[in-house]
């Protein structure tokens, strides 16, 4: 178990990875072997109870069945299986000449039935016998799996030597999520099902998939079985369908560059809008959105509002979120605060030059620093003009001039 | 202001102001806050942008399509303004804006690719917008934005969105990637990454790549590895496979999957398979039962 795991994408796949105690009661038996004369130490016994519920798997030791749970599709060359998270699970109790204890058979809807009750409600005597006489199990609800008729059972029960070729492990890298389906060890036990579900010619065929128990079973393999019902610990069920594969749907899929519609886009895959414009008078605007086949979507064209609507889309945007709000008034008010600084220093420089006040000067500041302390209001004031207000469309090629 | 400073304080601290000012950045600017960073990004990534923005015709993207696009940067240069744009209360806030847009701009534009690191957790928001601010604070003249690959990327509608939820999608800048090879054994430089892989409603899917892909992969998911058989005319057959998973060389024929009896239910003769395939434990036959996900290939044409 100290083995480091497979690398990514890799799995180990192991026959089975039994427990070091089986379920069931165990005596552990201590002496103290010393030796006087007359007298040996007395024996002390102690019993521990490995249990594990014979009658349920919990739902959340079952990591993925496949097929899906209430899928539809063509799953004809697929067998179905269920990943348990505990890795020993299948060996944890004895089944039939020593095999795992865990099957999964699947059955078409109209094969089974379904109940729930005590043991003895379902099972024959000498099984409930089997399972001994212990109070709690007595009493305790399971859930049962009925099949309609004898044939059918003995048609999809895996023979003894089968049920263990059915049952595996396997070890994946927990980093790989692909593989671990959100397991916690990286080992998975794996129950996988003899039965391939058949393509229906037409209309949808409904499965069940059961996970049953085979412990005290040895009964179904008698040659004169007693009952056709077996316990039930896990279900889930699926559709199969003359198509829905992911093979049939991506072979099945239209292919193309997004961009035009015919009949509808220009050439440039813009698309004709509605637009009223800001006198109100009534026209049509083009619009093409971010994703499109040509990279370069500039024009000049007055009517194309692409530009304008992801301008306006950017500041709704921001505005909506009071996070960047307050992160951007921020900016701009330490950018002030800087900048106010930057000009202080300026003017204290231009007049240290003027009254030779000795000041050491501390490295160059950007010109546009000096412009400011030369004049910022004449100069900000000159540029309230081009202040970005509504953005004019420009060429992609230069919109890095600002 | 100088003389008065000096009046009131002494030389001493008019030494201190100049101090002040000297401890400033170099371009006399405060640093673009962390998260004005990331929500530029994520926005040249087309978070939150309302689906008809991005498909403004319902025919650009019929059901059952896919269908492959390049990013316009002017288009999201032009949602960047407008979000820079928010919060300028004067006219000294715009001038601060046009006056760092540019640099910020090609600084947010170099970033995107490292997006996708940023999605998997392995950079984190504040070195994030550290890198979007060295990018800023280096770029004294507009950086050439031509170097940063173009982001490309793809739109698919089709009930495999919601039916095979966590199937994989990997691009290639070269078609010659074999059919049933492995990922993980293509070089570095052969993969275009990923920049986002996002559903945008329940069957639609948006994947960027930060390139431009010659070979796309759609791969059914892994989810516990499918166990099945293969198809060979209308036959069930097993192709086998060496104890390692690999296939052998010369290929073996293929094992047509014994059936218990001739009619009813498709029970498959357990016994009798792992026979005929030399399997005799529980996790040789696993290994020749074992099918790869299925791939789809979507490939530019030579």
């Amino acid at each position: 178990m100290t083995s480091p795991p497979p690398p990514t994408g890799s799995m180990q796949l192991y026959d089975s990875v039994t427990p070091g105690m089986s379920a069931g009661l165990h005596r552990v038996t201590s002496t103290v072997a010393f030796q006087t004369a007359g007298s040996t130490p007395a024996v002390h016994h102690d019993f521990v109870n490995v249990g594990g519920s014979a009658l349920h798997v919990q739902p959340t030791e079952v990591l993925a069945c496949h097929p899906p749970r209430n899928a539809t599709g063509g799953f004809d060359d697929e067998l179905p299986h269920v990943v348990l998270g505990r890795r020993t699970l299948p060996w944890e109790r004895p089944g039939v000449h020593g095999g795992p204890w865990l099957a999964l058979l699947v059955f078409l809807d109209e094969e089974v039935t379904f109940s729930s009750g005590t043991l003895s409600s379902a099972l024959p005597g000498s099984v409930v016998a089997a399972f001994g006489t212990d109070d709690a199990l007595a009493t305790a609800t399971a859930d049962f799996v009925h099949v309609n008729d004898q044939a059918t059972l003995n048609a999809v029960l895996p023979a003894p030597a089968e049920t263990a070729l059915l049952s595996h492990v396997r070890r994946v890298n927990l980093a790989d999520t692909a593989l671990d389906i959100g397991d916690d060890d990286g080992w998975l036990a794996v129950v996988v099902a003899n039965r391939l579900p058949l393509r229906p010619a037409e209309g949808p065929e409904h499965y069940h998939a059961c996970l049953v128990s085979l412990e005290h079973r040895d009964d179904l393999y008698s040659g004169k079985p007693t009952s056709t019902s077996l316990i039930l610990l896990y279900r889930w069920d699926f559709i199969t369908d003359s198509d829905g594969t992911f093979q049939k749907l991506c072979e099945q899929l239209d292919i193309g560059t997004l961009g035009a519609v015919p009949g509808s886009t220009d050439s440039d895959g813009r698309l004709p809008l509605p637009l009223t414009s800001r006198e109100g008078v009534a026209g049509t605007g083009l619009y093409r959105g971010p994703l499109t086949v040509s990279a370069s979507a500039a024009t000049t064209d007055a009517s194309d509002v692409s530009y304008d609507a992801a301008y306006e889309l950017g500041r709704m945007l921001a505005a909506a979120d009071g996070a960047m709000c307050r992160e951007l008034v921020d900016w701009h008010r330490a950018s002030a605060s800087a900048s106010q600084t930057a000009v202080q220093h300026a003017q204290i420089m231009a007049w240290a030059e003027r009254n030779g006040a000795g000041l050491a000067d501390l490295g160059e500041l950007p010109t546009h620093v000096h412009a400011a302390a030369a004049g910022i209001h004449t100069v900000l004031r000159t540029m309230a003009a081009r202040a970005p207000h509504r953005r004019t469309v420009a060429a992609a090629g230069e919109a890095g001039d600002g | 202001m100088a003389e008065r400073l000096l009046g009131r304080y002494g030389k001493a601290a008019l030494q201190a102001h100049l101090d002040r000012a000297a401890a400033l950045e170099p371009g006399d600017d405060a640093p673009l806050p962390d998260y004005v960073a990331n929500f530029l990004v994520q926005l040249r990534l087309a978070h939150n942008v309302p689906f008809s923005y991005l498909v403004p015709d319902q025919a650009l993207l019929p059901s059952e399509s896919i269908r492959f696009f390049t990013v316009d940067e002017g288009w999201f240069d032009a949602a960047m303004e407008g979000a820079l744009a928010v919060g300028t209360a004067n006219v000294r806030d715009t001038e601060h804006v046009t006056r760092s847009l540019p640099a910020v701009r090609a600084a947010v534009r170099a970033a995107v690719p490292l997006a996708a690191g940023q999605r998997r957790g392995t950079v984190t928001r504040r070195a994030f917008a550290q890198i979007v601010n060295a990018a800023i604070t280096a770029a004294d003249a507009p950086p050439d934005v031509g170097g940063t690959p173009p982001v490309t990327g793809m739109l698919l509608r089709s009930s495999l969105v919601s039916g095979w939820p966590g199937f994989a999608v990997r691009a290639f800048t070269t078609t010659d990637i074999g059919f049933q090879a492995d990922p993980s054994t293509v070089p570095a430089d052969e993969n275009v990454p990923i920049l986002r892989m996002e559903l945008l409603s329940p069957s639609v899917l948006i994947v960027l790549f930060a390139g431009i892909p010659a070979l796309v992969w759609i791969e059914e998911p892994h989810h516990g590895i499918q166990l099945g058989v293969d198809d060979d005319n209308g036959t069930d057959v097993i192709n086998p496979v060496n104890p390692d998973g690999s296939a052998p060389n010369p290929p073996k024929p293929p094992v047509p999957v014994p059936l218990r009896g001739t009619s009813g239910p498709k029970v498959i003769d357990i016994a009798s398979l792992a026979a005929q395939l030399g399997a005799a434990s529980p996790a040789d036959l696993a290994v020749q039962l074992l099918r790869p996900p299925y791939r789809q290939r979507f490939a530019t044409q030579a």
